[in-house]
């Protein structure tokens, strides 16, 4: 296992797409930070909002925009080696199934987590440097460390469905078009089904339940328990179930590339 | 420990259609094993099984002599269809990708490689702008990581230009009289599979029909005479009348190859001559390999 994570994450540092994603995040940081900047700078009426970071730091702590990267990054990371036939290489060495899945899962992972660290520091720079700093009490800081873990938590969610959909589809083009449609549609559609289910007078939300959409609920600061209490029900649910179909379904298949 | 590849009843079927049919087959030590067959024969499918890459709908395999295949597959590098190379890498990024994967593998193995296959003169060229020679030649050194003791090969100089080919030959005899490796190669080009091979399996719609050596080839009761003509079909007609059909076997549009005779090639040449068949060349001959496969296969007889 440490053999394959060493050689997995070698190819991580490897790969292009990770300094990509990182150098979006710094740029969209820059941008989104300087027009609001600009925005309130040059606007008639005075706002009352507040954009230091000590307010705005619940809110970066989950980042929907990571959850897109990490659907990109999965679908070219990991079925790019059926594209190539590299998945060969590794298989023929006499590794498990569920090692090699597991392996990729833990990177995407690290990815991710990576992704996340960078985001909050790239907005607590911009953010600093544009609104300041703000003040923080004790508090704040021990909400900022159970929103940071449920994010993490979140994360290996998100994780775990898109590593799921890249081994099953085993092909760039499709991994990437249905790991997409699922960070960008399947809210909505989640969404009609709870218009449906309201329509026959039933009060049940499955959106709710959807994983980019469990911080949406969370992105403030003394969250409410129920919300909290869902997601540490509901992500190690996904975490489970993705890994357990997606090791049996990888360990039963042949590798044809 | 004598074999090093041992299959029995080995059969893999997708939706009822056989791809490889209760193979037995037998790969010993120190061989240089020729995995015959045409395309969609079942060869690669079969090597896909011994690596484990798909899994046999019946039969077993033993590596080693022994059935633990995850540990023994340690010991086995190979090439399946194509070289599984990162476009985006270099030659030295690849084998570091790989030698993460093999215990025991260090960094001056891989440089070692990389040199052996003549490919440390290339150290920023990334892999997507190698030619499929050089390709081929590093997807060698990857299976070479971790200094195993087999090598399967699935059509190695397939795509070849002519030195490409050369080179990959020379590789592999070197490999296998310096390294002591043993080396299984599938391949439909049997002019180069004759010049490496030491021992042979003939498969054929997912049915191994017959294993040989290059011994029994050489020292078979397998000489014939070979006559090229542009009437082959009249050819033939005149040698029905000297000898029964199964000694007639035609190995192409102008070759006919005649397993009677063969000590008076003279009364044959003179025979075609009275009838009026225009004879371009006669010579008797020792039987090669592919005459062999052609009869063998027994697709082509007269």
């Amino acid at each position: 296992m440490i053999n394959l994570l060493s050689s997995d994450i070698y190819k991580l540092y490897k790969r292009k797409s990770p300094y990509v994603f990182l150098i979006i995040l710094l740029g969209l940081a820059i941008l989104e930070t300087g027009i609001i900047y600009l925005a309130i700078h040059f606007a008639t009426e005075t706002y009352d909002y507040d954009y230091t970071v000590s307010a705005q730091l619940p809110a970066l702590v989950f980042s929907s925009l990571s959850n897109l990267f990490i659907a990109i990054f999965s679908a070219l990371y990991i079925s790019s080696e059926f594209s190539y036939g590299t998945m060969k290489n590794i298989t023929s060495r006499g590794y498990s199934r569920m090692a090699v899945y597991l392996s990729k899962y833990i990177c995407v992972v690290l990815f991710s987590f990576v992704l996340l660290v960078a985001n909050v520091f790239f907005n607590i720079v911009t953010l600093g440097i544009f609104f300041g700093f703000g003040t923080f009490s004790s508090t704040m800081l021990q909400d900022i460390l159970l929103l940071s873990s449920l994010s993490l938590l979140i994360n290996c969610a998100v994780c775990a469905v898109y590593t799921f959909f890249s081994f099953l589809l085993a092909n760039v083009g499709s991994a990437l078009a249905i790991n997409l449609v699922i960070n960008t549609l399947m809210g909505m559609i989640l969404s009609l089904i709870d218009f449906g289910l309201y329509i026959v007078k039933s009060e049940v939300s499955v959106s709710r339940y959807w994983i980019n959409n469990l911080s949406g609920y969370l992105s403030v600061y003394s969250p409410a328990d129920k919300d909290v209490r869902i997601t540490l029900i509901a992500a190690p649910i996904y975490i489970v179930f993705f890994l357990f179909c997606g090791i049996v379904i990888f360990g039963k298949r042949d590798i044809k590339a | 420990m004598e074999y090093v590849i041992q299959t029995k009843g080995l059969t893999k079927s997708y939706g009822g259609i056989m791809a490889v049919s209760h193979v037995n087959i037998n790969v010993k030590q120190g061989d240089i094993y020729g995995f015959i067959g045409k395309n969609g024969a079942g060869k690669t499918t079969f090597l896909r099984m011994v690596l484990g890459l798909a899994a046999p709908t019946s039969g077993e395999i033993a590596l080693f002599e022994s059935k633990e295949l995850g540990a023994q597959r340690n010991k086995i590098g190979s090439i399946i269809e194509t070289p599984a190379l990162f476009p985006f890498m270099t030659a030295r990024e690849n084998m570091e990708a790989q030698r993460r994967l093999v215990p025991g593998a260090t960094k001056e193995d891989a440089a070692e490689l990389i040199k052996l296959v003549g490919l440390d003169n290339d150290k920023k060229k990334k892999v997507k702008n190698y030619s499929l020679g050089m390709k081929q030649r590093l997807g060698i050194a990857v299976a070479l990581l971790g200094k195993p003791e087999v090598l399967l090969l699935d059509e190695p100089v397939n795509g070849l230009d002519p030195m490409g080919i050369i080179e990959i030959r020379e590789l592999i005899l070197k490999l296998n009289k310096e390294n002591g490796i043993t080396i299984l190669i599938s391949s439909h080009i049997l002019g180069e599979l004759s010049k490496l091979a030491t021992r042979y399996g003939i498969i054929d719609r997912g049915v191994l029909i017959k294993e040989f050596t290059n011994a029994e080839i050489e020292s078979g009761n397998n000489r014939y005479i070979q006559i090229k003509s542009k009437e082959p079909q009249r050819v033939q007609e005149i040698l029905t009348h000297l000898t029964t059909p199964d000694k007639i076997v035609i190995r192409d549009q102008n070759t006919i190859l005649l397993y009677d005779y063969v000590d008076r090639s003279a009364q044959v040449n003179r025979e075609l001559a009275l009838q009026g068949v225009c004879v371009d060349e006669i010579s008797v001959q020792g039987e090669d390999l592919e005459s062999f496969f052609v009869e063998t296969m027994g697709g082509m007889k007269a």
